[in-house]
């Protein structure tokens, strides 16, 4: 079934509430007006990818088109989740977009060690950082091709 | 308990030494009445020389006894009272160099103790370094989020309410963008203080004219109408970390860039002077044979001779933001680079007539 870009959805995983107000005002002001579900910590994102939890019982058929996980995170860290997601076949392949305030070398290496598709350190300055979520989106919505996604059994 | 190990030290000895002395004599005399030679008089104190190689084992003072026995059982001395005072005069050489061995056993455990609490104050140090890091990490990580939020809602109340703000509701929204972005700045630079300050340092050749030669293309990209003339003296090769040192160069290339922006022309040199160190000034003066000096010279605004002990003190400035922008944190880290390398950097300059900083490594 072709998805067209509107019933693509991106998974947020971000503990700070202001950071997330800031970047879904981004994304709409960029008219990018897609689903977007937001996950407070590790655990939460976890829960939502894998249909455990507070999410039990989601199709997982519907899965993110891309990951925008910040890395200090409280419970499980951004590092640990993308560790899960990529160990477990049914997550494996999906673009992580690592989206935080660290331009630490130490984690940029583990972040791609780990798996990620790619890192941006996120700008205090708001415009810049509006500028870089809309391109974020834009092309992971819209260029990008996002992996097929198998047809998951909830376990 | 110095004292004491010098009490029982001593009293060992002198116990040890009155005994020999003793059963020497009354093996002499037997050896006299029996009209022997010296036969009794070594089979008397051979288990005083035994204890006493024990001794000499384990307490260090007594090493020197051996030597006088060792001297009086092969050398085959006259008989009569000139062994007896011989026996004497060794007997204090002996005590001499007990004292002495001693003292070096003591010496020695000083040395040892010192070497314990070095390599306590080494650990000790080093979690404290990474303790700092840590702390400088996680500090400036979790500075920049709020920061954002308060840059970010700023922005939203201009573009959301922006028709309810006056100039004076727009102004201070314009205020708030500037002071957060002034503190990002902030955050960056300790971040890169403390990261020259921490990190490991490899060194390696580096070739210092290359590394100049490449900033010196960047800088004048960043503004690609301005004239500079760029002379930088090939085939500079130092030893020290590239990293650190293209972060100084750098630095200190930045600044003659910057302080040069309001000048038409420019010109900016690198190159190295070889000097007797007591011929330098200021922080330079040093002894030793001629070093070669590395200095990066600037014709532009230039700086007040009076301010010269400020230039390298973190986040001191000599301008105002209006003037010229930066944090005052660039000289800080070219400082605490050289200093790693173990080398000194001081500067030269006058007001409109170019500042010139040296450095060694």
């Amino acid at each position: 079934m072709k998805k067209n870009m509107s019933t693509k959805q991106i998974l947020l995983v971000e503990d700070e509430p202001n950071d997330v107000k800031l970047t879904l005002r981004a994304l709409r002001k960029g008219n990018i007006l897609n689903e977007v579900t937001t996950a407070c910590d590790g655990v939460e994102a976890l829960d939502y990818l894998f249909g455990t939890g507070r999410y039990a019982g989601r199709d997982l058929t519907v899965m993110p088109v891309v990951i925008l996980l910040d890395l200090k995170l409280p419970k499980i860290d951004g590092l640990e989740v993308l560790q899960r997601l990529r160990a477990d076949e049914r997550t494996k392949l999906l673009p992580v977009v690592i989206l935080t305030s660290s331009k630490e070398e130490q984690d940029i290496i583990n972040g791609y060690r780990l798996g990620a598709n790619s890192y941006i350190r996120k700008p205090v300055d708001f415009i810049q950082f509006s500028k870089a979520v809309q391109q974020l989106g834009l092309y992971w919505l819209l260029l990008n091709e996002p992996p097929p996604v198998r047809n998951a059994k909830v376990e | 308990m110095k004292d004491n190990l010098k009490k029982s030290n001593f009293s060992q000895f002198l116990t040890i030494a009155v005994l020999i002395l003793l059963c020497g004599a009354l093996g002499y005399c037997v050896d006299f009445i029996l009209g022997v030679t010296l036969v009794y008089t070594h089979l008397f104190y051979l288990p005083i020389v035994l204890s006493a190689v024990w001794y000499g084992i384990k307490g260090g003072i007594f090493v020197s006894l051996i030597l006088i026995l060792i001297y009086l059982g092969i050398h085959f001395p006259e008989p009569g009272l000139f062994v007896f005072l011989r026996s004497i005069v060794f007997i204090l050489m002996g005590f001499v160099v007990g004292v002495v061995s001693d003292k070096r056993k003591q010496a020695e455990e000083e040395i040892k103790r010192l070497n314990e609490h070095l390599k306590q104050r080494a650990i000790e140090l080093e979690v404290a370094n990474k303790e700092l890091e840590s702390f400088s990490y996680s500090v400036s990580h979790d500075l920049r989020a709020p920061l954002r939020s308060a840059d970010g809602f700023s922005q939203v109340l201009l573009e959301d309410y922006g028709d309810k703000l006056d100039a004076q509701g727009k102004d201070c929204v314009r205020r708030i963008h500037a002071a957060s972005g002034c503190m990002a700045e902030l955050i960056d630079d300790l971040l890169s203080l403390s990261s020259v300050t921490l990190k490991e340092m490899h060194r390696e050749e580096v070739n210092l004219s290359t590394m100049a030669q490449r900033i010196a293309e960047e800088l004048q990209t960043t503004q690609p109408e301005r004239q500079v003339e760029f002379v930088i003296t090939p085939e500079l090769v130092a030893n020290g970390d590239a990293n650190l040192l293209r972060i100084a160069l750098w630095n200190l290339l930045d600044n003659t860039w910057k302080f040069t922006g309001k000048h038409p022309r420019a010109r900016i040199e690198f190159g190295v002077i070889q000097v007797s160190p007591s011929n330098l000034m200021g922080e330079g003066r040093g002894e030793g044979e001629n070093k070669p000096v590395y200095f990066v010279r600037d014709d532009g605004v230039g700086f007040d001779m009076t301010y010269v002990h400020k230039l390298f003190i973190p986040f001191q400035r000599l301008h105002t933001h209006a003037e010229f922008p930066g944090t005052g944190i660039g000289l800080a880290t070219v400082q605490r680079i050289i200093h790693r390398h173990g080398g000194r950097v001081w500067a030269e300059g006058a007001v409109e007539k170019g500042a010139t900083f040296y450095f060694t490594l």
